[in-house]
């Protein structure tokens, strides 16, 4: 106990000495703060005196709380938390563990009673207590945003705070692991804004193949429905038509299909930042009631020619994500990815001589 | 400390036989030395850069793992994280994090040496005041010199009331005035019955200090034992005589004279004896023969000359056919005890 709180005083002097992190610290009580200026009326929006009337954006249309959630979800949780801050507290503290391993007194260090992956672990989670530390307050900043601008208390938000943290540990893990290699804090940062994008694209891919694929199949299904439906009515003027069709969609549907799932076992294994800012999307919007009104009467196509309605389709991915990438596809297996990449770092740093 | 010292006569405080280390990369900086160090002594570890004597230190302190190694430290093998909390260790080149002070470096060590809090405080203010940083224990370690580095590295050292007190080169950077502190620091540590392993390549300093000395080179001991174990052997009578023949025989055998380097008549007999009578037929062979006796000395080495021949010794074995300097004593190597058997050194005149 003495030596853990000892090495998190030392990591928060580190930390401290900086100045970065602060410097995130104010950028996000700002956030929160020009947020919580902002103010909801039946004509418009309201900021600082100002006043700017929308047809869209009022009361009428939303209600005041989910004007305030909508904006905590789509610009706190899915472009400061998951993006900039998540950046921001790479770069304050990716030099934790080049900094360990470098620092001129890791002999000394190494030389008391604690042992090597425990003052490794240690050290590693005081970063990520830091980060964790600039998300709660970010959170429970919005919390009372919402709840005392918007007149509804949402302890569900909470759930973010959590769910950042293990956001930032995948990153992180990484970071560690590139910093052991390494020694360098530029270069395990770097390396790990690179790992963060290539796991960004892998995800978009498979976003994309997973709309492909479903977008198929129901467009398959949709053609079924309708040469079902011709023949029952014995309208089967165009049923060849349809069944050129369907064979040549069929043929797309198993392609999508062949494309897609290599994609999917790609990233079951890897980390899934995104897959995690959806899955806390998705979850905030059942549990705390996030969701936008209905648009109504949304009869638009999906594709130009397809039979396929926008509304079935987004509903569609909406079920394939709810039965396919639960908390532990989402963040089970991408906990394991890290768990292994914890598991190189202390093997390399207990192997290591100083 | 009582109790200390009376146990202290009864065991090693570090006992390593066979210890080696090959780095990653293959450089082999250790091929089996053996240390013996008694408790509440102060031990010397000496030899010239890159002769091993920090590894051996960091595989006391677990910072370095060992290639092999059989032996104990204060009574656990090696690794024992227990026992690390009854070590104080001072590593050389130390940097402190540049955000700590003086004050918070001692206290950081000393909570990871498992020190209470309440222990530490009035512990910390003893220390800074034994090493003289009072006035400077709360500015940023930026803004030490070396020495004073040094000094705030050795009070971290001590924060846990170490039994064994493990120095690399604590002199490093430090004045003269600092160095003359350090030294009774040193003795003071064993008078309160510490074990102080020190490793220096300051020999002198060392010769002041220290109890018993190691001198390694190449990752070997050399030699091992009291500075007058190591030296007595060297006890010799140097004869210098003009126009003498190349050799003369003595009751200790042959004796080759070495030829001074600015008088090529003169040469030296260095007759490893301690005895007056042993000499007097050599001195005689060498006025029947011919030669003009110009003077006869009794000589011992210092642990520098020990030093400086035991590791050209191994330097010429190493490198067979290298030249040996003249100004090299013709003494029997020390047989010490633990020291490798040695073959006698090769002379060219
Ligand atoms: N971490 C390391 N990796 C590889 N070689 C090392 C390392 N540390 C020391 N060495 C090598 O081991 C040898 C002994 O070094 P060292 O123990 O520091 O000697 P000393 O302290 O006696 O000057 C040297 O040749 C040195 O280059
Ligand atoms: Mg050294």
């Amino acid at each position: 106990m003495t030596q853990t709180f000892a090495i998190f005083l030392d990591a928060y002097r580190d930390l401290n000495s900086r100045k970065l992190f602060w410097l995130a610290m104010v950028i996000s009580a700002l956030v929160v703060a020009i947020v919580g200026a902002l103010g909801l009326d039946e004509t418009g929006v309201s900021a600082l005196g100002f006043h700017f009337n929308s047809k869209f954006v009022n009361t009428l249309f939303f209600p005041r709380d989910l004007f305030y959630k909508l904006i905590f979800q789509n610009l706190g949780i899915n472009i400061w938390l998951t993006w900039l801050a998540a950046i921001l507290a790479l770069i304050s503290t990716a030099s934790i563990v080049p900094e360990l391993i470098a620092n001129g007194s890791i002999d000394m260090m190494l030389s008391k009673p604690i042992t090597r992956s425990r003052l490794f672990l240690t050290r590693w989670v005081t970063g990520l207590f830091f980060a964790g530390f600039q998300a709660a307050v970010f959170v429970i900043a919005s919390f009372l945003v919402i709840g005392i601008r918007g007149g509804v208390w949402e302890p569900g938000l909470f759930l973010a705070i959590p769910v950042v943290v293990v956001f930032f540990s995948y990153l992180y893990c990484f970071c560690a692991l590139m910093g052991v290699l390494t020694r360098s804090t530029v270069a395990s940062l770097l390396l790990t804004l690179v790992f963060w994008l290539a796991l960004f694209a892998a995800q978009k891919a498979e976003q994309f193949l997973n709309s492909g694929r479903i977008a198929s199949t129901m467009e398959v299904t949709a053609i079924e429905r309708t040469i079902a439906s011709r023949l029952e009515k014995n309208a089967d003027a165009d049923v060849d038509k349809l069944r050129v069709e369907l064979a040549s969609e069929t043929i797309s549907a198993s392609r999508w299909n062949s494309g897609y799932w290599p994609a999917y076992a790609l990233i079951t294994v890897l980390p899934k930042t995104n897959e995690t800012t959806d899955w806390l999307s998705r979850t905030l919007v059942k549990q705390s009631n996030f969701r936008p009104p209905a648009k109504e009467e949304d009869e638009m196509r999906f594709f130009g020619s397809s039979r396929v309605k926008r509304k079935e389709f987004e509903q569609a991915i909406y079920d394939d994500a709810e039965s396919r990438k639960g908390a532990f596809w989402t963040i089970g297996t991408s906990l394991m990815f890290e768990a292994v990449m914890l598991g190189g770092c202390v093997f390399l740093f207990r192997r290591r001589d100083f | 400390m009582v109790g200390l010292s009376t146990i202290a006569v009864l065991m090693l405080a570090i006992d390593l036989h066979d210890v080696t280390k090959t780095y990653r990369g293959g450089v082999q900086a250790l091929r089996g030395v053996s240390l013996a160090v008694q408790a509440g002594e102060i031990f010397g570890l000496l030899g010239p850069n890159g002769a091993g004597k920090s590894t051996l230190v960091k595989i006391i302190m677990t910072v370095v793992r060992p290639t092999s190694l059989r032996g104990t430290v204060l009574g656990q093998p090696v690794g024992t994280q227990s026992v690390l909390s009854r070590i104080g260790y001072l590593p050389e080149h130390h940097r402190f994090p540049q955000y700590l002070t003086g004050r918070q470096v001692i206290d950081f060590f000393g909570a990871l040496g498992k020190v209470p809090r309440a222990v530490r405080r009035p512990r910390t203010e003893e220390l800074l005041e034994l090493v003289g940083m009072r006035e400077w224990g709360n500015r940023r370690v930026t803004t030490y010199s070396k020495g004073m580095q040094q000094r705030i590295g050795i009070a971290a050292a001590l924060i846990n009331d170490p039994e064994l007190v493990v120095l690399d080169e604590p002199t490093d950077g430090v004045d003269p005035v600092g160095r003359r502190e350090i030294r009774d620091m040193l003795l003071r540590l064993r008078s309160q019955g510490r074990t102080v392993l020190v490793n220096s390549h300051l020999l002198s300093e060392v010769e002041m200090l220290a109890d018993r000395v190691a001198i390694i080179n190449q990752g070997t001991t050399l030699a091992q034992g009291t500075i007058e174990e190591l030296t007595q052997e060297s006890h010799r009578y140097e004869i210098e005589a003009l126009h003498a023949p190349d050799m003369v025989v003595t009751a200790v055998g042959p004796v080759v004279g070495l030829v001074s380097s600015t008088d090529p008549t003169l040469r030296t007999f260095a007759i490893p004896t301690r005895d007056a009578a042993i000499i007097q037929p050599a001195i005689d062979a060498l006025r029947a023969a011919g030669a003009t006796v110009t003077r006869v000395e009794r000589a011992r080495e210092t642990l520098e000359d020990l030093f400086v021949r035991s590791v050209i010794d191994e330097r010429g074995r190493a490198m067979p056919g290298a030249q040996r300097p003249s100004a090299a004593p013709l003494a029997a190597p020390p047989t010490a005890p633990l020291a490798p058997p040695r073959t006698p050194p090769e002379v060219r005149s």
